[in-house]
């Protein structure tokens, strides 16, 4: 038998110290100054316990519509990524002709800065920009809208732009995922007289759970930590349409109210933590079931 | 298995230095080749000024112009000591330097905006007193007291005093048969006659936060004119805006003007970068904005006449005041700063008659001038606005009422167009807000 | 199995044409790029009058671009390839022994993924090694900003490593140091470009990070400048685009050379976490 003792921890040494000094101690920091009032108007600063937490969630201020847009943002986001990532996975995992082309141009917007992304689709979205003008070309003059300002589609605007960025990313874990089931299932469910929708939803789908959850969870994690396609979209505007908890973060600490960025940060820590956890734990039981 | 350990022990040693050496001489490679660039464009001046310093500025990206990179150079010429600009993209450098400030990497001179504004960057601990500069004595009164913190002057000012009026074109105003109006109801008619002729009565960029900040800011003269006394109790807090039915009026009257389609349509999605543009096309009658942009607009529309165009109070509430400015952008010396000297005279450089005559002719935007003995020049907007304002002028609130936040503000405005917010419901959010910066 | 042509060829149509939503955004920077200030004030598909690439010869002098290419360059390769190497051995060895402490150092990394970054007080944690405003410094940065998802990746892939090659080594008498550097990192090749070329990306268009914890203008990057040159550029839509082109350049060069590994990289890496 192997001797697992030969797998020293040493090796981890290097990758631990660097991650616990330049990562974990000032996230440490972080929490403890999300307890106190610092902030760069003051030349003190004081422990003030929950106080910040308790204005988060007990005032009437724009945090709590911030955790609220960040949570429809992330359900939103992580259904449609999820969803056109697997039509797009299964279209190119049928041995399309130019499917390596293809793989390359979705994969493409990840490779931008979302700043970048930003900047491209203010053009784009402008009431006279190219969306609105293709939309009037084909005939569909009722579905223009100023994209980035009307009060029920903003939101929505924000959405579809991180959707834009993310599917190519999405489409390419579930393809791998897709490429791990081997062929004979098909086989020999085609042998069995399996129509293609059964052998989708009886071989397709129950293999490629894990990849799915795993997504998931990696969806859902960007879709919380949102801040930078928003910030560079519409920073939160008009008024707090788009405001997110990270926008939040970033106005706050613009303010020099440090105690008040860090607890807010903290809120979208806690709320990633959980909800992670929580799919964790629902995915393992049903690997384990089955 | 120690034998083992110890070598494992050596190879992360050599790993580690690895590292150190592959980063350590990257660093110092890239500094040799940053110095010897800097040093290839003074080469003339390095030989007999080797002790000259690094003086750091740090500035928002556009409250550094070409003359002052130019100006710095002249200064390196003359002293050999070096201005080392530190830029931030415009909507990070409060940050950026606030945060400096408090991790102790402030730089060595500052830029930030004259008057209450100062204090956000607590003068106290940080700026050095400059009142026995030599400069101070040619100061204009206004720079003067817009510099002066606690009794102390603590910053240089080669900007300008300057408020926000309503520029209009006054062949348009002929056109639709209308002339200068007085008070709100004027106002209303006369967007209404423009709107008639097919004019967009107002160029109003409500994608820009800030702008919709300065809308109210506009009030803050008149406030302070009837109520004698109450900046200084919004300073300490006493006063609310939620109480003052001047700001509720003048806000249920400025999203009537937006409702009633005076700002035309999608007026949210205008920015602030497109209006010289636009009051150039000659389709807007009217723009918010300050006295010297007819100069802008002249530079890049030469047929468009701008030089003729003319200002007036924005009235709502019936504002019959012209709120300005407490002299835009200044500078400071960092108390820490270890070039204290050099930065002074730099300062001193920069006050000198001649050199802010040549800073102020590459500065059309500017209107009067900071020192006395520099000759400075109006606009059309300026003479006419003064003439308009018939209950004459005053600070506005973002000179004179601490912690007014453009962007929280800017953003509420927005809010109350798009209905999410009643004008009360504003005053109170920008109460609420203020209220947190006090505790 | 076979599918019926035609069918195949409608599919391909069709996600061609979804891959139309991708390329005309992107296709209206270059176009765009190429435009007089005029012609790219209104952004439209309509073709260049006549091709201004003397847009591309002063963006390259007004930005100083070169020079802040280099220090890009710089900051994210050596940041990539330190995170890299760390990653992959810590990596190797939580997956060979998965003990309780080791499953918990893995959870422990996995907390990157989520927690937020506090400038403030890594400014003070840099100071307090003496590493802040350089190169180093930030460098290490970069590195350990890419250390959770880089875990994350090499975990999976690693798992899928037979350990029969360990076994091997291990009676031929390997040290650790040999069997994970002659053995086990050769064939880490895909998740070990892909890994690369995710933290160089990260590294590369990270904009706030060097904003704080880089005092020297002569040291900032390549988005750092572009940013910059907005402030004077804002509305001239044209070099705008230029610049974005020119930016992107760089990490297009690299995710083409990349793409074969970057994909099985990402996919082996990722379904085994």
């Amino acid at each position: 038998m192997q001797n697992k003792k030969i797998y020293s921890r040493l090796f981890v040494v290097p990758a631990f110290v660097l991650y616990t000094i330049l990562f974990i101690l000032p996230v440490l920091g972080g929490l403890y100054y999300s307890f106190t009032n610092w902030s760069a108007m003051k030349p003190t600063i004081t422990f003030i316990g929950l106080d910040n937490y308790k204005e988060i969630f007990f005032s009437s201020g724009s945090y709590l519509k911030s955790i609220y847009h960040t949570l429809s943002f992330t359900l939103y986001t992580v259904v449609f990524k999820l969803g056109i990532g697997l039509v797009l996975a299964l279209l190119l995992n049928e041995g399309l002709k130019t499917k390596k082309v293809l793989r390359t141009v979705f994969f493409l917007p990840y490779m931008l800065s979302p700043l970048i992304i930003g900047i491209i689709f203010i053009s784009i979205l402008g009431p006279d920009g190219p969306l609105n003008m293709v939309l009037r070309f084909i005939g569909l003059d009722h579905l223009t809208h100023s994209w980035l300002t009307e009060k029920n589609v903003v939101l929505g605007s924000t959405m579809g732009v991180e959707i834009w960025r993310m599917v190519g990313w999405n489409m390419v874990i579930i393809l791998a995922g897709l490429q791990t089931i081997s062929k004979s299932y098909y086989e020999a469910a085609s042998l069995d007289g399996a129509g293609r929708w059964k052998q989708f939803t009886q071989i397709t789908i129950p293999f490629l759970m894990p990849t799915l959850m795993i997504a998931m969870i990696l969806n859902m994690i960007h879709g919380l930590r949102v801040f930078e396609i928003i910030y560079a979209l519409t920073n939160g505007g008009p008024g707090d349409l788009t405001e997110v908890i990270n926008t939040q973060v970033y106005k706050e600490f613009s303010m020099g109210r440090y105690g008040m960025s860090n607890a807010l940060s903290m809120v979208a820590f806690i709320f990633t933590l959980m909800i992670a956890y929580l799919i964790k734990l629902v995915s393992s039981r049903e690997e384990a079931a089955s | 298995m120690s034998s083992f350990k110890k070598k494992w022990v050596s190879k992360m040693f050599v790993l580690v230095a690895l590292i150190s050496l592959l980063a350590g001489c990257s660093s110092s490679e890239s500094n040799s080749n940053s110095s010897t660039a800097s040093s290839a464009n003074a080469s003339d001046t390095e030989a007999n000024k080797q002790n000259g310093v690094t003086i750091t500025v740090a500035t928002s990206a556009n409250w550094t112009k070409d003359i002052d990179k130019e100006l710095a150079k002249d200064f390196e010429a003359q002293t050999g000591n070096k201005i080392e600009f530190l830029i931030s993209p415009d909507d990070q450098y409060v940050n950026v330097l606030k945060s400096k400030f408090q991790t102790g990497e402030g730089p060595d001179v500052y830029l930030t905006p004259s008057g209450v504004a100062m204090e956000q960057f607590l003068p106290d601990q940080h700026a050095l007193d400059l009142s026995s500069e030599s400069w101070v004595s040619r100061y204009a009164d206004w720079a003067k007291a817009g510099t002066t913190y606690n009794g102390k002057v603590i910053a240089l000012n080669t900007w300008s005093v300057d408020g926000w009026g309503v520029l209009y074109n006054p062949a348009l105003f002929e056109q639709a048969g209308v002339s200068v109006p007085t008070n709100y109801q004027d106002f209303v008619k006369v967007c209404e006659a423009l709107l008639a002729k097919g004019i967009t009565p107002i160029y109003e960029p409500g994608k820009a936060e800030w702008h919709q900040e300065v809308l109210l800011n506009t009030m803050g003269s008149m406030l302070s004119k009837k109520t004698p006394g109450i900046y200084d109790q919004f300073n300490t807090n006493q006063a609310k805006m939620a109480d003052q039915k001047d700001l509720e009026i003048g806000l249920t009257q400025l999203k009537e003007l937006a409702d009633k389609g005076f700002f035309g349509k999608d007026f949210l999605s205008q920015t602030w970068e497109n209006s010289v543009d636009a009051m150039g096309s000659g389709k807007y009658a009217m723009m918010l904005t300050y006295s010297t942009f007819q100069n802008e607009v002249l530079a890049k529309y030469p047929d468009s006449k701008a030089d003729t165009w003319s200002m007036f109070p924005l009235p709502l509430a019936d504002n019959k005041t012209w709120a300005t400015s407490s002299g835009g952008v200044v500078r400071s010396i960092n108390q820490e700063s270890k070039v204290i000297d050099a930065a002074k005279q730099y300062f001193d450089f920069l006050a000198k008659t001649e050199n802010l005559k040549k800073y102020y002719a590459a500065r059309p935007d500017l209107g009067p001038i900071s020192f006395t003995d520099v000759e400075g020049k109006t606009s059309n907007a300026y003479t006419s606005v003064i003439a308009n304002a018939a209950d004459g002028t005053g600070l506005d609130f973002e000179g004179g009422v601490k912690f007014w936040n453009q962007s929280v503000i800017g953003k509420l405005v927005q809010d109350l167009y798009l209905g999410g917010k009643t004008p009360k419901q504003v005053l109170e959010a920008i109460d609420s807000d203020r209220a947190k910066m006090f505790q | 199995m076979r599918q019926k042509p035609l069918l195949l060829i409608m599919k391909e149509a069709m996600t061609w044409l979804l891959a139309l939503s991708i390329l005309g955004p992107l296709s209206l920077i270059v176009v765009n790029s190429l435009k007089t200030a005029t012609e790219a004030n209104t952004v439209t598909m309509n073709l260049p009058l006549k091709l201004q690439w003397v847009n591309y010869m002063e963006a390259f002098e007004g930005g100083s671009l070169l020079h802040s290419f280099f220090n890009s360059l710089l900051m994210s390769s050596v940041s990539a390839a330190i995170s890299i190497l760390v990653t992959s051995m810590a990596a190797f060895v939580l997956v060979r022994n998965r003990d309780r402490w080791n499953k918990m150092i893995y959870n422990y990394f996995f907390l990157g993924l989520v927690a937020p970054l506090n400038y403030v007080t890594t400014i003070k944690v840099l100071q307090a090694l003496h590493l802040q405003n350089t190169f180093p410094g930030i460098i290490l940065v970069f590195a350990t900003l890419g250390i959770p998802f880089a875990v994350f990746l090499f975990y999976g892939f690693i798992s899928s490593v037979p350990t029969e090659l360990d076994e091997a080594a291990i009676i031929d008498g390997c040290g650790l140091g040999r069997l994970f550097f002659n053995v086990v990192f050769p064939l880490l090749m895909p998740v070990t470009i892909t890994g690369f070329i995710l933290n160089f990306l990260g590294a590369w268009n990270d904009f706030v990070t060097p904003l704080y914890l880089l005092n020297k203008q002569d040291k900032l990057g390549m988005i750092n400048a572009i940013y910059n040159y907005f402030g004077v550029h804002f509305n001239e839509w044209n070099m705008i685009f230029t610049i974005i082109v020119l930016t992107v350049l760089p990490v297009l060069f690299l995710y083409l050379i990349g793409q074969k590994y970057i994909i099985s990289g990402m996919v082996s890496g990722s379904l085994k976490g």
